[in-house]
């Protein structure tokens, strides 16, 4: 075997050890983002080929994932040439805040009893949650799953998405209203709330 | 649910409620100042139903995390295996050596 051919092996062998743990976190987003399986298995290739393609530009030290999850979401705006990065204008947005918490009656016996509010987070399907998530404007929904499910800072999803600060939260937020609305409608759709306000 | 669950008095260092959940986000996503961070947390210590806001969001949050979880299929791992080492010949057939490009390993390739 050849100089050349040991080293490339060995390039491939590093990268694939030091990449290899953020593989199910970066299928899981790009599923969240497809919203469905054959194209999440695509992206997840073709941001495995290009972080390796282009590893020489990581820096040693900055947070891999975070590097890896650029890859990810950029891929997935210019393949499915998304809207994310500069969305128009949403509709209106006239969703109150903390939209499911205020219509809780539950919540003050909650307090009492503790486990009410958990109790209804529990009754939510995972189904429910995924389906919550996936109908959430595009650009929203790459910034609640970067923000709340992988767990990403303000900054590191300002840097990724090439957005300022301000643009990531406002995102967020409206973002967080829409899911706890969607989550209200399964609620009440299944007399979920109901049912927990006579606990 | 009426607004007036929530105390509209003057409370010091955040003045109200409304101050205060003005911030939820920020305060569970952990993206306050350590001034502000304090205050948000003399605020709550005062005051029930911005706690339970407060909770119920963070606890939101896990949930949504929590409950969004697929799992990576088997056969996904091998397959981006097999494309990276197909790269790798192929990179190699057409003669780039790693020679000719910076090493996107240094520190590794070079046999420090």
């Amino acid at each position: 075997m050849s100089l050349c051919q040991d080293l490339a092996m060995a390039d491939q062998a590093r990268f694939t050890e030091l990449t290899e743990e953020f593989m199910p976190a970066l299928y899981n987003g790009a599923l969240r983002m497809t919203r469905n399986r054959a194209d999440a298995e695509d992206l997840v290739q073709d941001t495995y080929l290009r972080a390796y393609r282009s590893f020489g530009t990581f820096e040693q030290g900055t947070f891999l994932k975070a590097w890896l999850f650029r890859i990810l979401t950029n891929t997935y705006i210019n393949k499915y040439n998304a809207q994310a990065r500069n969305p128009t204008e949403e509709a209106l947005d006239d969703l109150e805040d903390m939209y499911l918490y205020r219509r809780l009656p539950a919540v003050e016996a909650a307090r009492a009893s503790g486990s009410a509010e958990d109790q209804l987070f529990e009754l939510f399907t995972d189904y429910e949650v995924k389906a919550a998530l996936e109908a959430l404007p595009e650009a929203q929904r790459i910034v609640v799953l970067l923000c709340d499910v992988e767990g990403f800072s303000y900054a590191e999803m300002a840097d990724m998405l090439d957005v300022p600060i301000g643009t990531i939260m406002s995102r967020l937020h409206r973002g967080r209203k829409q899911l706890e609305k969607a989550l209200h409608d399964f609620a009440v759709g299944e007399g979920i709330i109901h049912e927990v306000v006579h606990v | 649910m009426s607004e007036n669950r929530y105390n509209t008095q003057p409370l010091s260092p955040v003045r109200n409620c409304e101050e205060a959940l003005g911030h939820l986000y920020h305060f569970i996503d952990g993206h306050l100042d350590d001034a502000r961070r304090t205050q948000i947390s003399g605020h709550l210590d005062k005051c029930g139903p911005c706690v339970d806001a407060f909770d119920f969001h963070a606890e939101l949050r896990a949930i949504v995390a929590r409950k969004s979880y697929d799992e990576i299929p088997d056969t996904l791992k091998q397959r981006v295996f097999a494309a990276l080492t197909a790269e790798t010949a192929m990179n190699l057939t057409a003669k780039t050596s790693p020679f000719d490009r910076p090493s996107p390993f240094s520190g590794s390739a070079d046999g420090r």
